[in-house]
């Protein structure tokens, strides 16, 4: 570009660029020429400079594959589950009230399977008995949350001498929300969500605080006592149901769906839609449990349970 | 040409020649040194302390959760060596059921694999309070589940007369009257007869003197030549 035009149309003469520095603080490169020369080396140098870096570069590579210092974690489950996908999965849970018979199992399986504390005040999963008697009201009883099975009749203060109308089992466990209370409410992101759905804590950040155990409207999370038995081999953090995270990840069912002897818990991918999830789901519509909680749980519920008052 | 001398003329080529380039040098050399051991020092803090691992990558932790151990293992694991018992649960009314509901966690034992036996990896015969968990009578479960109370029903051991694995074949009659004031015997041998041998008879109880005048102990008429016994 030889001319500018201005705005009214006139050209302009280009001016010369100035041969002056128009910055004071460039200096000149022949001032210069000193100082490069100071420091500057020959060709052979130089080359001789880059092989010795190359070469402390692949000495230190060869250092660190021998003393894995800033590897990750050398005990990471990479080895065990190298075929694990989470992006492709979304797993889902289906409890079936009409089919429970309250023996417990579920619950004795997923503390043998996760080391959860003996006392039945932590737990994981545990079992319900809900009675409705002929006046109408509503009872629930867990006497150590079920682990044990059930005695003939309702444990619950009040229920023991009522003509029972309906009475039924309803397991529960975390409900792994899609909009999960527990995440939003962690002051250190120490709790998330993984890609297939699971929502699982992290026991090196978790500082303990029990938010996220009064955040749950569900109930589903405790805080690990001190003792020798403790999921995640932390005492003190908090702790829930991971849909056994160790056996999703290898391809088999969680240690409570293993051990029901009558199918009242359901396990499996929503993701792939010819999977018996997808279509049980998709033919039975299993519902929410308290859908008006708003926190789109993944475990979904059906039998008796789902049209409680 | 000697090394020291290389050294030496190596050192003539590049050493600074100016105060400037002195100074220069001196600062890339002490600001290079300044950056590498503060990696070195995080790195080592890292490796040593690891609530220093700064990453936010997820996929660390969810690993750990992925890396722990079974207890239980599967019941397709279990088929592929006890395809006899399997095919025995699946003919019946305990179809469905897992191994493990009864046998316990049976992950070593899975692992063990053909080398498993009795004497390096025993597996539990259920006691009769396996049996009892399911099937005590109690309210809540569903109507048609096959509830017995404990109390009203023969029981010495559950397997002497059921077998777990095909279930229904030596399933006695249901009960129909209380066993007070009636002698044992008539809890299996009740009102609508029992007919199927069971190799597994237990030996007739003292207490049954009043079956035992006429039916030898595990042995006895087919045919009832008195009216059935019922309660009440």
């Amino acid at each position: 570009m030889s001319t500018q035009q201005t705005p009214d149309g006139t050209s302009v003469e280009p001016q010369p660029v100035a041969a002056a520095p128009a910055d004071a603080n460039l200096v000149p490169l022949v001032e210069l020429a000193p100082a490069i020369s100071a420091v500057s080396v020959s060709r052979r140098a130089f080359l001789g400079f880059g092989l010795a870096i190359t070469g402390g570069l692949v000495g230190a590579a060869a250092l660190g594959t021998l003393f894995p210092v800033f590897a990750e974690d050398a005990s990471a489950a990479a080895p065990i589950v190298p075929t694990y996908d989470p992006s492709t999965k979304q797993w889902a849970f289906v409890v079936d009230t009409a089919a429970c018979i309250g023996c417990g199992l579920c619950v004795a399986a997923c503390k043998e399977e996760n080391h959860v504390p003996e006392e039945p005040e932590y737990t994981r999963t545990w079992v319900e008995r809900h009675t409705v008697t002929t006046d109408g009201e509503l009872y629930v009883d867990s006497p150590d949350g079920g682990i044990n099975g059930f005695p003939p009749e309702s444990t619950a203060p009040g229920a023991a001498g009522k003509p029972v109308e309906d009475a039924y089992f309803m397991p529960r466990l975390c409900m792994q929300c899609v909009n999960s209370p527990c995440t939003a409410v962690c002051p250190v992101g120490a709790t998330y969500k993984t890609e297939d759905g699971v929502i699982l804590v992290d026991a090196r950040r978790c500082i303990g605080c029990g938010y996220c155990v009064v955040a749950c409207p569900y109930g589903a999370r405790y805080l690990v006592p001190a003792g020798e038995l403790s999921p995640s081999d932390t005492p003190g953090v908090a702790d829930k149901c991971t849909w056994c995270y160790h056996r999703i990840s290898r391809g088999q069912q969680p240690a409570c769906v293993e051990v029901c002897p009558v199918g009242a818990r359901k396990f499996g991918d929503a993701a792939d839609p010819t999977s018996e999830m997808a279509v049980l789901i998709a033919e039975q519509q299993p519902q929410p449990y308290r859908p008006e909680y708003g926190t789109e749980p993944r475990v979904l519920y059906l039998g008796p349970v789902t049209t409680e008052a | 040409m000697k090394t020291s001398s290389r050294l030496r003329r190596f050192w003539d080529s590049v050493r600074p020649r100016t105060r400037r380039g002195t100074f220069l040098a001196a600062f890339v050399i002490a600001g290079g040194a300044v950056v590498l051991s503060g990696v070195l020092f995080a790195g080592a803090a890292m490796a040593w302390n690891p609530y220093l691992d700064f990453s936010l990558n997820r996929d660390t932790n969810a690993k750990q959760w992925a890396a722990l151990e079974l207890s239980f293992t599967s019941s397709a694991t279990c088929r592929e060596c006890h395809e006899t018992e399997h095919a025995r649960l699946t003919s019946a009314t305990h179809d469905g059921i897992g191994c493990q509901s009864c046998h316990g966690a049976l992950i070593e034992h899975a692992e063990a694999g053909a080398k498993a036996d009795a004497a390096t990896v025993a597996v539990a015969v259920p006691t009769n309070e396996v049996c009892i968990r399911c099937h005590t009578a109690a309210k809540g479960r569903p109507a048609g589940f096959r509830q017995i109370v404990p109390s009203q029903h023969y029981v010495s051991s559950c397997l002497e007369c059921h077998d777990p694995h095909t279930g229904i074949a030596n399933r006695p009659p249901v009960v129909l009257h209380p066993l007070v004031d009636l002698p044992p015997c008539l809890t299996c041998h009740g009102p609508e007869g029992f007919k199927a041998r069971n190799q597994r008879h237990p030996e007739g109880s003292k207490d049954d003197a009043k079956c035992i005048e006429c039916h030898a102990a595990g042995r006895g008429p087919a045919e009832r030549d008195h009216d059935p016994a019922v309660s009440e």
